[in-house]
């Protein structure tokens, strides 16, 4: 009934004996080393993933902080540009007053200056005047006129330019 | 070969043991210089083995699975070989060279290796025979069924695949006598598709006989992953 049916004892010992063998082969071969690899991936995946968001969540940080610090950096060279404005304002006014109370001086030096010097002309002019008289009043009187004793005459002279018609 | 015959050793002997060397040939060169980034043969493989576990965790769930996979997964690698090893031109007709599944005894011998492995997993995932207390279920005079069905299974998986497979490659060899060109080629189509499928269906009952058999063990492990996970909470009390 066996042969009839086409039964082989041998062949269905030879299946089992070969898949066995082959199950073996694959589990040892294929299965264990391929899921390990794919679970070993699937892991550095997952950690990789992990990692890129940690490093994501630190750059955000970083970023947050340093726009933080710009914003602050730009509100303190505000600040900077401000106080030094206030300061350059402050050291202009100085300046321009220093220089005002300068000019004041100077003119004021300067008027003495010139007063001085008037009156140094003014003196020079009534010396010469009187030279000048003397000389007039020789040509006039066609004699020396003797200095010694004669000077309160010349100083009436001078005296007398030295007043008002000969100012200006 | 008619020496080779004489000593019992016939072409679906010969063609399942060129497949098994050329299985375990390709697995080894897949596996010998795996990197973490796969290419080629590695690639493929891969592709294979994760997909094969994907389908066969989810039917017959983590833990029964994971354990049993290997099993499962040859079983339909296995049988997918084989009856696509008919394809090969004049298989059948060569010396040597012929479907091992085109056999009845290949098939027997695949059903009897999951009747075996049914049989000792379930004793294994029950701790000893109360794996058998499952054939007085629902009730107990349904016992003589239940073993009737225990020994059904074995037979009806070895003549789904004999049948469909020895049917399929006579209906190409008729085909091929009536009409050599054309036809052969939409039958052949159609043979691999049938192959996959087969193989599938194989690989699928057998995967579910044996979760069925490592339910108890699957709950076991259910039950101890739930202790695990209670446990820090009963640690914070």
């Amino acid at each position: 009934m066996v042969e009839a049916l086409g039964l082989s004892i041998t062949e269905v010992i030879f299946a089992v004996v070969n898949f066995l063998i082959l199950v073996g082969v694959l589990a040892k071969f294929l299965y264990k080393p391929f899921l390990t690899m794919l679970e070993n991936r699937q892991q550095s995946i997952k950690d990789a993933f992990d990692n890129a968001e940690a490093v994501n969540r630190r750059a955000d940080e970083k970023m947050a902080n340093y726009e933080k610090r710009i914003a602050n950096a730009e509100k303190e060279a505000r600040e900077i540009i401000k106080n030094a404005k206030i300061k350059a304002d402050t050291q202009a006014q100085d300046i321009i007053e220093n220089a005002k109370a300068e000019v004041a001086e100077m003119k004021l030096k300067a008027d003495r200056d010139i007063e001085r010097e008037k009156e140094r002309a003014v003196a020079d002019m009534k010396e010469q005047i009187a030279m000048l008289a003397m000389m007039a009043a020789e040509k006039i009187l066609e004699k020396d006129i003797e200095i010694e004793g004669q000077e309160f005459i010349i100083d009436d002279i001078i005296e007398q330019a030295g007043a008002s018609k000969w100012q200006n | 070969m008619e020496a080779l015959n004489s000593i019992g050793i016939t072409s679906p002997m010969i063609t399942s043991t060129v497949i098994t060397i050329f299985i375990c040939a390709v697995v080894i060169i897949a596996g010998r210089n795996m990197t973490m980034i796969p290419t080629g043969l590695q690639n493929v493989v891969e592709v294979v083995v994760e997909k094969l576990h994907a389908f066969f965790v989810d039917l017959m769930g983590e833990y029964a699975g994971r354990k049993y996979f290997p099993i499962v997964a040859t079983f339909f690698i296995y049988i997918l070989i084989c009856n696509y090893s008919g394809l090969i031109p004049l298989a059948g007709h060569l010396p040597g060279l012929a479907a091992p599944t085109s056999s009845i005894n290949f098939p027997l011998g695949l059903a009897i290796v999951v009747f075996f492995a049914v049989q000792i997993i379930g004793i294994r995932e029950n701790h000893g025979i109360s794996y058998y207390k499952h054939l007085f279920k629902p009730f107990a005079f349904m016992f003589p069924i239940m073993l009737l069905e225990e020994f059904v299974r074995p037979v009806s998986l070895t003549l789904r695949l004999y049948g469909n497979i020895f049917g399929e490659e006579s209906v190409i060899s008729a085909f091929f006598g009536l009409v050599p060109l054309g036809m052969p080629i939409i039958m052949q189509a159609l043979s691999v598709l049938m192959g996959l499928i087969q193989s599938l269906v194989f690989a699928l009952l057998a995967a579910i006989y044996i979760s069925e058999a490592a339910e108890h063990g699957a709950e076991l492990a259910a039950e101890a992953e739930e202790g695990m996970k209670q446990l820090p909470t009963t640690n914070n009390l």
